[in-house]
């Protein structure tokens, strides 16, 4: 938009041109916000299984600690442990891995989710406070700009000058 | 080109020829030097003393070199203050010859010598000296310009102290007897027309050789001259390091031979110069009454030696003390410090050629024939030449007319100077230096005073409306415009669903930009009174910038009128001293014309108080400074009553003094009111 065109903005022009948005965003979201929600539907299960393998590969570790403990060290029965409990380790670690892949995921999901639903609501809340401040008046919206064109100082001067009041 | 040069001397054909004497004698030619005698002595001495008396100064030079001098003197002693000129050199210690420059020297404290010589540079051009030229490099920085009238040459060095006190000795010594005065003139003149006193061409300095006359005339066993030096109180002056230059003075002295004849004398130096200079074992040293032994000296002959140079090696450097010569004051100065290959040999084949035409009984005239340029005396200078034959009728009638000029140059001058300050005036008014409007009194002027001060409170009123809505505003124009844009951009434009602005920050943006919307009215006002300010403001430079251009020519044109001024006014003084003296009464009887002196505050009556109570003697000025102050009663007066003022407890003590004393009991208080 040129300069001079936007001295021609009205505040009405650009409250509808915000409904506008507003609108235009609700219609948008509860689309996004649904894919999201298969989404997550997809990556909690996964989480979760992925999250009971780790730890059921963890206890057996675990397990495994403990009869290594009791069996003398040197004999055939520790060393046929410690190659079963190595291998259980590089198991655990693959589940650690997918464990941690698919929490992501699953965070994600859960926080565009909640996002989308966030924005929504703000655009519904939107719609509802601009359609209602074109239906009875401007609040304190343009308490600025009615000062300034009163002839009066403009916010930044006002910032201004308290900023060199404070030091 | 081998085969011409001789095996015994080393000189080449021409050398030969140019140094025929030096190398006649190396070569055995000539008999071996014998004392010398001349035929004819009383001849001799009247041949000399002729010389001398056309050679040496007249009395009508003198003066005016004393004229020169004391202008000289005055000027640049107002010009730096706290500044002495001193003359020194052999004018000063008479024992120039009439071709000699007028040395002259300043003492000044704190200046950068060559700074300082710059600005004497300056002062020699205001007072018409010509050919001036500063020699800012030398290891003693001079400035050499000549006399505007009468071409004399005068070198003025900065801070060169010692030389004064040489002069001073030298003086001393000239005036302990005629004998050496004339002697050392008759040195003199016969290395001056010879030309080996020429230091910048490689032979010895005048006052190398005045130096080693009397060396010689302190070691001729028939003349014995006093040393002057020794067993001299000490007085130790400060310079670049300690110097003692004390020595006696008024001594009487009487040759040791009272018939000694000048003609005996000059020979002397000769027969001494000839056979008996040993330079190559001792040092020429008149504080040491005649020569010293290099060994005590401890300056050895530095290489390479002049004999090793020739024939072909002239051009290259001498080395150290090849013919040593002592300062008496700066015992590590040795004046033969100067000497090249070249002028080492022509020193000796003169000395030589004066013996052997001296002792063939040859006249004075024929020793002393003039070789090379010779120095030309300044031109006696008549300052009343033209109007010598002008009649008092039309004196008077020049006078009139050159009366009559100088005021008309003094309106016009006047004038100008009235011009220059009301440019200035309105050049500091056009550029705003000046806030309040200027006092314009020439016509011409006014109207560019009046177009300036619309311009300037035009250019004020606006400036300050800008100041003003710039205060309110904050932002600039331009700022406004791109603030909009982005605010308008960022409500508007297509988001991304995951990025949309929380509602609270959409209220902002709107109050945002319609405020901006609202400012932007008065900025764009402002930014466009501010463009015709900055074109008056343009506008007002390039009138000032004019103004300059007038104000320059204007100060060139004063510059003129200053030198007419100038010219008429030594005209005017010309002429009147012409009708003076031919009148041939005394000066007229009006006041001299003011002159700008700068008053020297005098001494301080306090410090000469205190030189009073410890009994040191003090001169008129400091008595005259005391009195002024109220005596020595009346300073001791002043300061009681100060006590007592301050205190206002003591009872007042009566003014006793002369000069303020009144009536008996009246005090200082009543006789205020």
């Amino acid at each position: 938009m040129k300069d001079e065109a936007l001295l021609e903005v009205t505040p009405e022009f650009m409250i509808r041109a915000i409904i506008h948005r507003r609108e235009r965003l609700a219609m948008m979201i509860p689309k996004q916000l649904e894919s999201r929600g298969e989404e997550l539907l997809v990556a909690e299960p996964l989480a979760k299984d992925a999250k009971e393998r780790r730890e059921a590969l963890q206890d057996k570790i675990a397990a495994f600690d403990d009869q290594l403990l009791e069996v003398k060290s040197g004999s055939e029965e520790h060393q046929s442990l410690i190659d079963s409990r190595e291998s259980f380790i590089a198991e655990s670690q693959q589940a650690e891995n997918a464990y941690l892949e698919n929490e992501l995921f699953r965070r994600r999901a859960d926080s565009r989710t909640k996002r989308l639903t966030f924005a929504l609501n703000d655009c519904q809340r939107a719609i509802e406070y601009w359609e209602n401040i074109l239906e009875k008046g401007w609040d304190n919206l343009l308490t600025d700009a009615q000062r300034v064109e009163s002839g009066g100082p403009s916010s930044y001067a006002v910032k201004r000058k308290e900023k060199e009041a404070k030091s | 080109m081998t085969e011409e040069i001789c095996p015994v001397s080393g000189f080449s054909k021409d050398q030969q020829e140019r140094w025929s004497h030096l190398h006649a004698l190396l070569t055995q030619e000539v008999d071996t030097l014998h004392a010398l005698n001349h035929p004819d002595l009383p001849r001799l001495g009247t041949e000399i003393q002729a010389s001398l008396q056309q050679a040496t100064m007249s009395s009508e030079e003198l003066t005016h070199r004393k004229a020169v001098f004391r202008q000289l003197k005055k000027r640049i002693e107002f010009e730096f203050e706290g500044s002495q000129l001193h003359a020194f050199g052999s004018t000063e210690s008479g024992t120039s010859l009439g071709a000699g420059d007028l040395d002259l020297c300043i003492v000044v404290k704190q200046q950068s010598p060559r700074r300082l010589l710059n600005k004497i540079r300056n002062v020699l051009k205001q007072m018409g000296m010509k050919d001036i030229e500063v020699i800012g490099r030398a290891k003693v920085p001079i400035v050499k310009f000549k006399d505007g009238p009468s071409g004399l040459p005068i070198d003025i060095s900065v801070n060169n102290e010692l030389a004064i006190y040489n002069t001073d000795l030298i003086k001393e010594y000239a005036e302990l007897h005629p004998l050496v005065k004339e002697t050392v003139l008759a040195v003199k003149h016969w290395a001056s027309s010879r030309s080996i006193n020429e230091a910048p061409n490689g032979t010895l300095s005048s006052y190398a050789w005045t130096l080693i006359a009397l060396a010689i005339l302190q070691a001729n066993p028939n003349i014995a001259l006093l040393n002057l030096q020794e067993n001299a109180p000490k007085s130790i002056i400060q310079l670049d390091q300690s110097y003692n230059v004390g020595f006696k003075k008024g001594q009487t002295f009487v040759p040791a031979n009272p018939s000694m004849t000048l003609a005996e004398a000059v020979l002397g130096i000769f027969d001494h110069l000839a056979n008996d200079w040993s330079f190559d074992e001792g040092v020429c040293s008149v504080k040491h009454g005649g020569y010293i032994g290099r060994e005590i000296k401890r300056w050895p002959h530095g290489e390479p030696i002049a004999w090793d140079m020739v024939p072909e090696e002239l051009n290259q450097r001498l080395g150290d003390h090849s013919m040593p010569i002592e300062d008496p004051f700066q015992h590590s100065h040795d004046l033969s410090r100067v000497l090249r290959p070249e002028g080492y040999f022509d020193i000796r084949e003169e000395i030589y050629r004066a013996q052997k035409l001296l002792s063939q009984g040859l006249s004075w005239e024929q020793v002393c024939e003039p070789i090379g340029p010779q120095t030309t005396r300044f031109e006696r200078f008549d300052l009343f030449a033209d109007l010598r034959t002008l009649s008092m009728e039309v004196l008077r009638n020049q006078m009139t007319e050159i009366e009559s000029e100088l005021v008309k140059v003094d309106v016009e001058h006047t004038e100008a100077k009235q011009r220059r300050t009301e440019l200035a005036k309105l050049v500091k008014f056009g550029l705003r230096q000046e806030r309040t409007i200027p006092d314009i009194t020439i016509p011409d002027y006014v109207e560019i005073k009046e177009r300036f001060e619309n311009s300037v409170s035009e250019f004020t009123a606006m400036r300050n409306k800008v100041d003003e809505i710039n205060e309110i505003n904050i932002l600039s124009h331009s700022r406004i415009q791109h603030q909009m844009r982005t605010i308008f951009e960022r409500i508007t434009e297509e988001l991304d669903v995951m990025n949309v602005h929380n509602l609270n920050r959409e209220r902002e943006l709107f109050g945002s930009f319609f405020e901006l919307k609202a400012m932007q009215p008065s900025a764009l006002k402002a930014h466009q009174t501010y463009l015709t300010s900055k074109q008056i403001d343009a506008d007002l430079h390039k009138e000032v910038k004019q103004l300059n251009r007038m104000n320059r020519k204007n100060s060139n044109s004063m510059k003129r009128l200053i030198k007419r001024r100038r010219t008429l006014r030594r005209e005017r003084g010309r002429i009147e001293a012409f009708i003076r003296i031919k009148d041939g009464g005394s000066r007229p009887n009006k006041p001299r014309a003011k002159q700008a002196k700068r008053k020297s505050k005098g001494p301080d009556a306090s410090m000469v108080k205190q030189k009073m109570s410890t009994g040191e003697s003090v001169s008129m000025e400091e008595l005259n400074a005391l009195l002024n102050n109220g005596g020595l009663l009346g300073m001791n007066l002043e300061k009681e009553v100060k006590i007592e003022e301050r205190s206002g407890k003591k009872r007042k003590k009566r003014n006793t003094n002369v000069r303020r004393g009144t009536a008996k009991g009246s005090s200082r208080r009543s006789r205020k009111e």
